[in-house]
Parts: structure tokens; C-alpha cells; sequence
């Protein structure tokens, strides 16, 4: 018996016969490329992140479009050559020939005869107040609402997952100072957050990203410390304790990316709504100021000429609206997409 | 004991962990004295702070209640041998396991590993020594990361340790994996591909992976079916043998423990009730707790007399446990106070009234049927019968909480078990290792630490 | 023996993934008669709890009662009968005539005549709500009582089950209850409709073994008094021996084994039980080495050809893999003893003597089950 015993041992740990020549690949259930591929199955998602795409896409365009051009010509060599901000506008957008004009489109004065024009194949969205062409702006407005989106989150983002991840970890007393902490920031309206952050320390763009960002902490923090404490207590986390890891690498590790998915999320919807808030700054005049073209500042703009073309206000208003729902929507798929509960 | 996984990788990195004197196969390796753990009841910012608003001193006091988790246990382990800690759920033996690694810090206590109190060391020394003491996990699940593959997972302590390069890394955790019985083709594996069973198997290798002398395993196999489980103890035993591998084997199954250890420790509430080689423990069992454990367990053969559900009640909170003896509140054999003069029938009928009526357990039609029901055959005279007595009065006024604070406090709380902790060494039947009991029933014996 | 409390017949239940049909109970037959101990015991993945929840009709999304008949106190719970359509297709499987209703099994069935219990007290416990108040509402619902008559009817039940002050202890939460009062809390309810079964799917699994004795006890000592009887699901060999009297072994949604408890340990007639009952350890000697059964279950969705346990089985033989056995009577002592395995074979007459003795490539039972997607490539 004790032979045949274990020679049953021995076959059922099945190590020296397998000898498959290849593994066969199996599909990993964690991982962004088996996320995008649960996000294909949803049309809505799939449409979301197209508007995040695209967004992103165009944002990215016109942003080397305007700075890179820029920046190469305070140097005299690219000078000489002739490098030209909105370059692009310039070449696609604006017609030469309809629009002698047109190659200062997007900056001020141009002069009123071209006030409020209508729907043409050189201007298909209109011009605005000011003779200029507003799809062009809104193309270029686009890299102010992305780089506003997605630098503030970065900022709540990378900050609240420290915080959050530090104070789950630990507990105890590094959590009640930090999570207080970061209630008492949680405590003042959102807006007034902001506001007072650049009125104390100047009402320029970045300073209105830094004060998005730094008020979406703690929203970030609550969030993933929630997920840390549950994943604290997982056996691999102490799996890894017990086996000597460093602290820092479990909470980076193991922590953190099993804590990361609703922070993923809510980092998706967090874009659209700084886009939506420093839209709304702009509009208040705070922010962006003319002439660099803005969403939330055409909007504000618009409103006094609202009775002459309504269309001055709904296009930016429009561009706002999508942009914050694709990032809304596609949030939503990926929470659906990275939501164990949902799956069989 | 020191060959490593195989000729290849066995050099220098492997082989030594910088200590002085390792203990020989059958000498202590890890001594735990008067280990005690204690958590804090509440959690959160303020909830120290009682309020009180009618009560006699200041509205809001300090107040911190402790769960006494492990309390002033005392054991050692043998290197090469495999110490059983067997107990109910709630008992204590986790946290056990976890304070001796010191994951948890012990509230009181030392341990000694391989003769370091490992209170003395620094937090990076105590993480540099656990590259010596390695622990395997109840939950097959969650005991490996999700999102890592099995081959970094087996790697990791390795790592963390600075062991080897990344490719000889590789190959060590390759060959773990076939020496756990695993394929080692398996190395880019998500945990999520592995039955419960073959996971178990890669936390084995992850525990193998730096080489330790000393593997705590808590409740390994629980999760397991039984013949899935048995393939894991089997590999096991295998291993330990192999590797010289010291295991403390944390179980609330006796028949696993029976069958993996060489000796044995029964704990109840946070305390050792009886420590004993295995034969011995099983076969000569010296403490009611352990008696009432063995009875109670289902034996797969329909023919065996089943004496089971031998305890009655639950076990008390360990925020507030009994004094003394721990088990005497449920014992079926605690000792009757000398201050009384009963005859033994007498001394079982007053102990089974007065958990009766402490738990309410029954309701009665008059003072002559409560009588016939509880001291039919004896009935307690003199001093003894006349607390009865009153008891019997309250309980007719329908005084419960009265009847049993007073019987409570006269008999239970006046009986040896409740005044002193018991700590016996008695003779071993079988076997000549020593045996340890916590019961006053052996009060003529030794009294050991 | 008058006629069986419970019959099912070639039950089968399945549930229809995105990677295929599971056929998580496959064609199994047993009976209840009153006042019976009945076990169903087999490994996780066995198909024991769908077989139990099957016969209440619990079974849900995806998956589904696909055929077989279950008949109880004459009436039938579930029963199919095949309809010839127009046309050529094959002919249509439709609820038969005489089976209840969805309705009438939640009102006559369910709670009155069958009640069950689950493994974690917790989960069958609202949180929210007292013990005593649930359980009222429990009584007061299946019984049509009255509110006040229902509480004395609740308290007394507690006081049954044996919980310890059951008049203070009835406003408590469950939280405040520990896990064996809670397994009593469910037997009172099971009980206080005073069903002619329970069903009981694991109920002492998650309990410590001094409190499992203690509910064993219960059930003994309550089946005597109010002579139900149970269908007791459950993979512990030892609690099967304790309690039941007769035992069913399952083992990838087919009964394999079916004997009275005796006979079924101490006259072992499919490798599967054998295997089963060596590889356990024992409380009451000391064993050498433990004999596990080699490999894993594989997965129900695409079970072995032939005898489903031939890619683990120690006695299996090439006719092993070619022959499916049906579970039929092999036994020659008194009571009836039925296995599904060729080895009989003066019963099944499929060549198992003079077919070659397979070597069992382990390996193979060991990767198969591995997991679905390694096991659909086999």
C-alpha cells in the first residue's frame, strides 16, 4: 500500500511527465489589455472613449501646433525660416483666397466686417464677435480643457492615492491626521477651494489646475483608502510581509494596484468635471485670458451676444457638453469593465 | 541541512543566514515564553473615551477594553519537528502564529529564534531575519496577488532579500515549482488559472523560495477537499523532509493534526490547555477541553460509538475571560470548592443546576418540580444546601439573575479553578516526551511554568 | 416500505455559460422515506448543493431543471413530458400537466412542507431585524397565525432548539448571536412549520467541532421528536457516518455510490468512495501516509468520456473510457447497494475483466480541470 501510495503521490504532482511543448496561453483576467477587452463589449464605453480619443487626439494637435511652434520661433534660425503659430488654421482652415485675412484668425482685432458670419466652407461652424472662425477655436480651445482635465487629475490624482494608500496602509494614528486632513480640505465647497487658491496665489491657468487638482484629493484619498483597508487585510499583503518585502514595495507593489481600479474610474470622471469646473472658472473670468482661445471664455463671451447668433453660444457649448459626457460614459464602462462583482 | 534546491544553485547565498549557531536536528529552535497578545476592543479616533452620563464619577472617562487574544503562552519547537496547535475558531491560535513572526508585536512575552529575542532587533534586523521563518496561508485565494504571475510571486521574497540575480531568480523559482509538484511551465501563470489545491502548492514555493528553517502554517489545508488536501499534506511531509523544514501547523481539524505532528498543543481562549507528543495526546488526553474536543469529532466509520456535543454553551468573550482556569465555565469536570462538604452525586447536580439557571435554559412548574428535576437522586445538605436553597427561593420570586449570581459566586467562583491558573506537568503513557496539562485535576503534580 | 416521502428520478440540472452548458447535475435518481436521514456527500464541484436547491425549485439563472421528475407526497414538483409539434422538429419538452405552479411551489412547498438550511447562518439572517422578529414573520406567513400566537409559537421554538434565555434573546440581532445559536436559529425556522423534510446544505461546515456535535445532537434528538426527515448535503465523511442512514456519493453531477451508511463503509463497492475514505485522515488512529486521489475534478462543463472518475480512478481499465456505467444494484447483503462501476461485472457485462488495465496518466487528471480554458483544450 505504502508504494502504490506513493507513486500516486508522485503522479498526482504531475511535474516530470508535463511536457508540453508549448504553454498554452491562457487569457489573464487582470491587466489593461484584458480591461479593453471587456470594454469592447459595451457600445456606450466604446463610444465614450472614441470622444476621449478624439478629444485627446486634437487636444495633443493643436497643442504642438500652438506651443511647439512658439517656443521654436523665439530662436532666430527657426525665426528666419518662418515658423508661425496656428500654423494649421492657417493652411486648412481659412481659405487665402476667400480670406485674405485669414492667416490671424484666431487673434484679435481682425476688424468687424466679418462679424457673426454664417455657416460657409471656409468657416462651416461661423465666425464670432470678432470675425474669427469658431471652429478653429474650438479646436484650439480643446488643448486648454484636456491639459486642464488631465493635469488636475494627475495632480488629485498621484497626491489623493499617496495620501489614501499611506493612511489605509498604516491606520492608526498616520491615518486619523491624515484622513482628517484631508476632510477638513474635503469640508470647503469646491469652487471656493479654488477660487481662494488663485486668489492667493494668482489667477493664471496652472494655478487654476493645481487648485482643480488639489481639491479633487481628497476625494481621491477617501477612495482609495476604503479599497487599501480591505486590501491590507488580503493574505498576499501579509503573504509579502511575512516573507521580509520592504514596506514601500508592498504598498507600491501589491497595495496599490489591487486598490487602483475604482481610482481609475473615478480618474476618468474626475476629467470631465475639472474640464467642466475649469470651464466654468473661465467663465467667470478667471483662468485663461484672452486671446488664447478657451471653451468656458467663448462661452463667456457669447452670452452677451446671445439674441445676435445663438449659435455663438451653442458650438462651445456643445464642445463642453460631449467632451464631459465621453469622459463620463467611458468612466462608467470602465467601472463595469473592471468591476468584479459584475463578472461570472 | 543546508543543500539548496539543486547543485546548480546551491552557493554561498543560499546556504547561510548569517547565523552563529544553528541548532542541530532535535535542539530547541524557536522558544516562546509568556507570550501574550492583547487588541484594543474599539477602533477609531475618539472611541477610547467612554461616556457616561449617569453614571457616579466624570461624565467621560478613559476607558480602553482589551481582548485578550493570547495570554501568557509558553511552548518550543524542535528543529526538524512539527508542533500541532490545534483550537476552536476565535481561540487564539492566528494570532498566535502571527505574533511568534512578530507581524503582530507581542503585548508581553519573548521569543527566542535559534536563541535571538527577536524583541531585540531593529525593524530592518527583523526584516532580514524573516528570510529565516516563513508563513503559508488558510485562503488559497487571497493568499497570492491577483495580478502578479505565479513566477514573480515565487520570486519575491527572494528579492526582497537581495538572493541571486533575475535569471538565476528564474530558474530557482522554476525548479520550486516542480518540486512543489507543480509544472514549471507554469511560471507565467496568473494565480486566477490554479485550483485551490495547486495554489497552495505555489504558496509553498514562495514560502521555499529563501531557504527558511522555520514554516508557520496556518490552517493550510482548511480550504482544501479532502483528497486534494491530502495531496498537499503528503507534499508537505515531503518537503519537510527534503529540506529539514521546522513547521508549527496550525489547525482547528484534529484528524490533520494527528496526522502531521509530531507533538501537539490544545488551545482554549487564548491559553495552552495541554501540550503532549501526539500518540500521547490522543491516546492519554489529560484536560476535559482536549477529552471534549476528541469526543466531539464525527469519525468516518459508522460503527464507532460517537459520544459527541459534549460541551454545553459557548466560549465566553476574551474581553472579560474567567479567571483561573479558562475552561471552567464550560468544564464538565470542575473541582468542588473545599468549603463545602458534598458528596461527588451532590457536587455534578449543584454544578448542572447552577449552569442551568445561569443560562435560562429551562422552565419549571414549582418548587417540587425543580427539585425532582435537578437533585432527584441528591441533594445538597448543610452550608452547601442552604445556598441552594435561597437559589431556589429567588428562582420561585422568578429572580433569575439573582439565583445565578449567587450560585455563581458560592460554588463556581469559591472552586480552585477559579483561583488559581492551573499549569501541571502529569506522566506520559506513551512515548517519553513530556506532557503538559493545565488542569487542576492533577493538582498532585508538578507544577510547571 | 410505504411509498417514499421524495422522488427524484434522472434529475438534471444545468446552467448555460458563455463557455458552455455545465451539466452540474446529470441524470441522478435517489429516494426519501419518511423519517430518513439521507445524504448527499461529495467533493466541491460534485453538484450536491444544485441537486438540493433543485428540488425546491431554487435553481437560478442561468441555470435551469432541463429534465427528470421530482415527485412529492404524490404530487409532482417537477416533471416534464414530450409534445409532438407540427412539422418534423423533434419533439418539445413541456412542463407536464400535473406539475405545481411556480406559485403553488412557493406557497404549498416551499417553508411547509420542505424547508432548508444553508451553510452560513449569516447570510440566510437579515441583519436589520431581530431573530425573534424574523422568525415570527416566518411562522406568521407559512401558518396563517395570528401575530401574537406566532411569537409564543417563535419563543418556543427557540427554547427548542435549545437556545439559552429564548424570551430575552428574542429581540437580539443576529449579529449578537454566535455561529452555532445562529445554525439554531435556522433549524427553528426550518422546524416551526413542522415540514415533512429539510433539506440542510452543509449546516455544521462552517462551525467549530465541539459546537457541530452539539447541533448533531439537536437533529437527532429533534428527528425523533418530530420525525422529519433530511436530506443532509455535505462533504465530511465523518458527519455522514454520524448521521445519516442512508448515503448518496456524487461525483461530477451523477451519484456514484448509493448504500445504506454500513454498507457504504464497511462494504465499499466504487473506487471513487474507496479513494475517498482513504485519503481522509483519521482522529482515531494514526496513519502512516495518506493515500489522496490523484488529479483534480475535472470541470463539469466538459466531463471525461465514458466512467466520468476514469481519469482518476486506480482500477480503471480501457473499457473505462468507452462505457459509461449507470449506477444499478451490486450489492448482496440485505439492503439495496447500487455503484456505477464496471468492475461488476456480473452486473454491467461490458468486458471490464479482460480489458487492459489503463495507465493512468495523471498528469492528465491533473491538467484536465486546470483550469477551463486548459481543460477545454484537452
Amino acid at each position: 500500500m505504502a508504494t502504490q501510495s506513493e507513486s500516486d503521490d508522485f503522479l498526482s504532482e504531475g511535474s516530470s511527465s508535463a511536457q508540453e511543448a508549448e504553454e498554452p496561453e491562457i487569457e489573464a483576467r487582470v491587466g489593461w489589455r484584458y480591461t479593453l477587452s471587456q470594454v469592447k463589449r459595451d457600445a456606450t464605453a466604446m463610444a465614450g472613449l472614441f470622444v476621449v480619443g478624439l478629444m485627446t487626439l486634437m487636444a495633443t494637435f493643436s497643442f504642438v501646433d500652438a506651443e511647439l511652434f512658439a517656443f521654436l520661433a523665439q530662436f532666430e534660425t527657426f525665426a528666419s525660416v518662418g515658423v508661425e503659430k496656428y500654423w494649421f488654421a492657417k493652411h486648412f482652415w481659412v481659405s487665402p483666397i476667400a480670406e485674405p485675412q485669414g492667416s490671424i484668425q484666431l487673434l484679435p482685432p481682425v476688424g468687424m466686417e466679418n462679424q457673426f458670419g454664417a455657416g460657409t466652407w471656409a468657416h462651416p461652424l461661423g465666425t464670432d464677435d470678432r470675425g474669427r472662425d469658431i471652429l478653429v477655436r474650438l479646436v484650439y480651445g480643446s488643448r486648454i480643457a484636456i491639459e486642464v482635465g488631465y493635469i488636475s487629475t494627475a495632480i488629485g490624482l498621484v497626491g489623493g492615492v499617496l495620501v489614501g494608500a499611506i493612511a489605509g496602509y498604516y491606520g492608526g494614528w498616520t491615518d486619523d491626521v491624515l484622513m482628517r486632513a484631508a476632510e477638513t480640505l474635503y469640508a470647503i465647497p469646491f469652487l471656493v477651494l479654488v477660487l481662494a487658491f488663485m486668489a492667493a496665489f494668482g489667477r493664471s491657468l496652472m494655478f487654476a489646475m493645481i487648485g482643480v487638482g488639489v481639491a479633487s484629493i481628497p476625494t481621491f484619498a477617501r477612495l482609495i483608502r476604503s479599497r487599501v483597508v480591505s486590501v491590507r487585510e488580503e493574505d498576499y499583503v501579509e503573504a509579502a510581509e511575512a516573507a521580509g518585502v520592504r514596506d514601500r514595495n508592498i504598498i507600491l507593489r501589491h497595495v496599490i494596484p489591487n486598490s487602483f481600479a475604482p481610482v481609475l474610474v473615478q480618474g476618468t470622471l474626475q476629467v470631465g468635471y475639472s474640464i467642466l469646473i475649469v470651464a466654468g472658472l473661465s467663465f467667470l473670468g478667471f483662468g485663461v485670458q484672452p486671446p488664447t482661445p478657451s471653451w468656458g471664455q467663448m462661452l463667456s463671451t457669447s452670452k452677451d451676444y446671445m439674441l445676435q447668433n445663438v449659435w455663438f453660444s451653442i458650438w462651445p457649448g456643445l464642445a463642453i457638453l460631449i467632451t464631459v459626457v465621453g469622459f463620463n460614459v467611458f468612466g462608467d464602462g470602465l467601472r463595469d469593465a473592471l468591476d468584479p462583482r459584475l463578472k461570472n | 541541512m543546508t543543500e539548496a534546491v539543486d547543485a546548480e544553485t546551491a552557493d554561498e547565498e543560499l546556504a547561510t543566514n548569517g547565523h552563529p549557531e544553528d541548532p542541530d536536528f532535535g535542539e530547541t529552535l524557536l522558544s516562546v515564553d509568556g507570550l501574550t497578545k492583547y487588541f484594543q476592543n474599539e477602533s477609531g479616533f475618539l472611541s477610547w473615551l467612554k461616556i457616561r452620563p449617569d453614571g457616579d464619577g466624570a461624565p467621560i472617562e478613559a476607558d480602553r477594553d482589551w481582548v485578550k487574544a493570547v495570554d501568557d503562552v509558553n511552548f518550543e519547537i524542535k528543529k526538524g519537528e512539527t508542533l500541532g496547535l490545534v483550537g476552536e475558531s476565535g481561540c487564539g491560535k492566528s494570532t498566535l502564529a502571527r505574533t511568534v513572526l512578530h507581524l503582530l508585536d507581542p503585548t508581553d512575552g519573548e521569543i527566542y529564534y535559534k536563541g535571538r529575542n527577536l524583541e531585540s532587533l531593529s525593524s530592518e534586523e527583523l526584516r532580514r531575519e524573516r528570510r529565516d521563518m516563513q508563513m503559508i496561508f488558510q485562503d488559497p485565494q487571497s493568499s497570492l496577488d491577483p495580478r502578479m504571475k505565479v513566477g514573480p510571486i515565487v520570486e519575491e521574497p527572494m528579492k526582497a532579500h537581495g538572493m541571486l540575480d533575475d535569471e538565476r531568480r528564474e530558474d530557482r523559482a522554476r525548479e520550486l515549482l516542480e518540486k512543489v509538484g507543480l509544472d514549471p511551465q507554469h511560471y507565467n501563470r496568473y494565480p486566477h488559472a490554479f485550483s485551490g489545491g495547486q495554489r497552495q502548492r505555489v504558496n509553498l514555493a514562495r514560502a521555499l523560495s529563501v531557504n527558511p528553517d522555520f514554516i508557520v502554517c496556518d490552517e493550510p489545508t482548511s480550504a482544501l477537499d479532502a483528497s486534494i488536501q491530502a495531496q498537499v499534506l503528503n507534499t508537505m511531509s515531503r518537503l519537510q523532509e527534503e529540506f529539514g523544514l521546522t513547521y508549527l501547523f496550525i489547525s482547528h481539524d484534529l484528524s490533520v493534526i494527528r496526522h502531521i505532528s509530531d507533538r501537539v498543543a490544545v488551545m482554549y481562549l487564548g491559553q495552552l490547555v495541554e501540550l503532549a507528543e501526539t500518540e500521547e495526546l490522543y491516546e492519554n488526553s489529560q484536560h476535559p477541553y482536549t477529552k471534549a474536543l476528541l469526543g466531539s469529532i464525527p469519525v468516518p466509520d459508522p460503527r464507532a460509538s460517537g459520544s459527541r456535543g459534549q460541551l454545553e454553551g459557548d466560549v465566553p468573550s476574551p474581553i472579560d475571560p474567567p479567571s483561573g482556569c479558562r475552561f471552567r465555565t464550560r468544564c464538565p469536570e470542575l473541582i468542588a470548592p473545599e468549603n463545602y462538604d458534598l458528596t461527588e452525586a451532590e457536587w455534578h447536580n449543584v454544578r448542572a443546576f447552577m449552569r442551568s439557571v445561569d443560562r435560562h435554559d429551562f422552565d419549571f412548574d414549582g418548587e417540587a418540580d425543580l427539585r425532582r428535576e435537578f437533585f432527584g437522586n441528591a441533594e445538597p445538605t448543610g452550608e452547601g444546601g442552604r445556598i441552594v436553597d435561597r437559589a431556589i427561593d429567588h428562582l420561585l420570586d422568578d429572580e433569575w439573575e439573582d439565583a445565578a449570581e449567587l450560585l455563581l459566586e458560592s460554588f463556581a467562583e469559591q472552586s480552585i479553578c477559579a483561583l488559581e491558573k492551573p499549569a501541571y506537568e502529569v506522566d506520559a503513557e506513551n512515548g517519553d516526551g513530556r506532557h503538559y496539562a493545565g488542569c487542576h485535576l492533577h493538582q498532585d503534580r508538578d507544577v510547571v511554568h | 416500505m410505504s411509498e417514499p416521502l421524495l422522488e427524484v428520478e434522472d434529475l438534471r440540472t444545468q446552467f448555460f455559460t458563455e463557455d458552455g452548458v455545465v451539466r452540474a447535475v446529470d441524470g441522478i435518481s435517489f429516494t426519501v422515506n419518511e423519517g430518513e436521514i439521507v445524504g448527499l456527500v461529495g467533493e466541491s464541484g460534485a453538484g450536491k448543493s444544485v441537486a438540493a436547491s433543485s428540488i425546491m425549485r431554487l435553481v437560478e439563472q442561468p441555470g435551469e431543471i432541463v429534465g427528470g421528475e421530482i415527485r412529492f407526497k404524490g404530487e409532482t414538483i417537477f416533471g416534464l413530458e414530450d409534445v409532438e409539434r407540427d412539422g418534423d422538429g423533434p419533439p418539445e419538452k413541456v412542463p407536464r400537466d400535473d406539475m405545481l405552479s411556480n406559485a403553488e411551489v412557493r406557497e404549498r412547498i416551499r417553508g411547509r412542507e420542505i424547508a432548508i438550511i444553508f451553510q452560513d447562518p449569516m447570510e440566510s439572517l437579515n441583519p436589520v431585524f431581530t431573530v425573534g422578529g424574523q422568525l415570527r414573520e416566518f411562522i406568521e406567513i407559512n401558518r396563517d397565525l395570528p401575530e401574537n400566537e406566532a411569537r409564543d409559537l417563535a419563543v418556543h421554538m427557540l427554547r427548542e432548539v435549545g437556545i439559552p434565555e429564548a424570551e430575552e434573546r428574542y429581540d437580539d440581532y443576529p449579529h449578537q448571536f454566535s455561529g452555532g445559536m445562529r445554525q439554531r436559529v435556522l433549524i427553528a425556522m426550518a422546524l416551526a412549520c413542522e415540514p415533512s423534510l429539510i433539506i440542510a446544505d452543509e449546516p455544521t461546515t462552517a462551525l467549530d467541532v465541539t459546537v457541530e456535535g452539539q447541533i448533531l445532537d439537536l437533529v437527532d434528538d429533534l428527528q425523533g421528536k418530530y420525525d422529519t426527515s433530511f436530506i443532509w448535503v455535505t462533504h465530511d465523511m465523518g458527519v455522514v457516518a454520524e448521521i445519516c442512514d442512508r448515503v448518496n456519493v456524487m461525483y461530477l453531477g451523477e451519484i456514484v455510490e448509493q448504500a445504506d451508511v454500513d454498507s457504504l463503509f464497511h462494504d465499499t463497492q466504487h473506487p471513487y468512495t474507496k479513494a475517498l475514505l482513504n485519503s481522509i485522515p483519521r482522529p482515531d488512529q494514526s496513519v502512516g501516509e495518506l493515500n489522496p486521489i490523484a488529479g483534480v475534478m475535472p470541470e463539469a462543463i466538459n466531463p471525461p468520456s465514458g466512467c466520468r472518475f476514469h481519469t482518476r480512478c486506480p482500477e480503471a481499465r480501457e473499457v473505462c473510457t468507452r462505457t459509461h456505467p449507470g449506477c444499478r444494484e451490486v450489492g448482496d447483503g440485505d439492503g439495496p447497494h447500487r455503484a456505477a462501476c464496471l468492475k461488476h461485472e456480473g452486473v454491467f457485462n461490458a468486458g471490464y475483466v479482460e480489458s487492459e488495465s489503463i495507465e493512468n496518466k495523471t498528469t492528465g487528471g491533473f491538467d484536465v480541470g486546470l483550469t477551463e480554458e486548459g481543460e477545454a483544450d484537452d
